[in-house]
């Protein structure tokens, strides 16, 4: 009797953890399919300053300025140059991209440091 | 004397590529105002540069290739339909043009005594004014 319950148990804590690591799972892959990367001017610099995105898929990202002037977005090799005023969030819609490495900075600041963004 | 006339020969064996990239798809524009764009901008912000004999000469060639390249990255009529899918980018870029042909600050003052038919007239000037209005007015209804 006291050995059934106990595999009672063990059955259970199985099922919750399964279904745990199905809902972290499910909600991770989620995220990544519906939310655009966000990038953040915050102190006179982006954040992050690097990150991945998949490479072969056209994709959005959205850049917010919580900074005191306006910035300006701009990457020659995506081909894209916007510009954010204090306060504002823009999206930018990017093409699908060869893997690789694409560079942008902030055409306002140039001695800012570029960020990356890694096709893969 | 000797020493430099030897270094003038010299840097002429650093390879350097002048062959323009491919065209993808230029910018669209009424006649008038695509001659003014190919007559005063696209040496350098184009793929269409038209090379003069002195861009094979070292080391007139790294400064003509240096600003070739950059106003390309600016800028590029030839790949227009790379910046088609981001309208504000579009915009941007247009406004850009407007600023810089209003302003005097293209083309560039070097540029002008070798390529004349490059300076702009004040009727080149509203006809460019008036393209960008309208093409940020039908970008903007995008």
């Amino acid at each position: 009797m006291v050995t059934a319950i106990l595999h009672l148990r063990k059955f259970r804590l199985v099922v919750l953890a399964t279904g745990f690591a199905v809902v972290v799972i499910f909600s991770s892959t989620v995220r990544a399919d519906d939310a655009p990367p966000q990038i953040k001017w915050v102190d006179g610099h982006f954040e992050p300053t690097a990150f991945n995105v998949p490479a072969g898929k056209a994709f959005k990202i959205t850049v917010t300025n919580q900074g005191g002037s306006a910035i300006e977005f701009e990457s020659f090799e995506l081909n894209r140059e916007r510009v954010v005023q204090p306060g504002e969030t823009i999206t930018v819609n990017l093409p699908k991209l060869d893997p690789g490495q694409y560079h942008f900075f902030d055409d306002f600041h140039h001695e800012v440091a570029q960020g990356t963004i890694t096709a893969q | 004397m000797a020493a430099g006339a030897v270094v003038c020969v010299l840097i002429q064996l650093v390879p350097m590529s002048i062959k323009n990239p491919p065209i993808s798809e230029d910018v669209a524009a009424p006649p008038q105002v695509e001659a003014i764009l190919r007559r005063s901008c696209y040496d350098c912000h184009s793929n269409q540069t038209q090379w003069p004999w002195y861009a094979h000469v070292a080391p007139v060639s790294w400064l003509m290739i240096r600003d070739v390249n950059r106003g390309r990255e600016h800028i590029n009529f030839s790949t227009w339909d790379k910046y088609a899918d981001d309208p504000e980018t579009v915009i941007r870029k247009l406004r850009n043009i407007d600023k810089v042909m209003q302003n005097g600050s293209m083309p560039l003052w070097y540029y002008l005594p070798e390529h004349s038919i490059a300076r702009l007239s004040d009727a080149d000037r509203q006809a460019l004014e008036d393209w960008v209005v309208q093409s940020i007015e039908s970008e903007g209804k995008r």
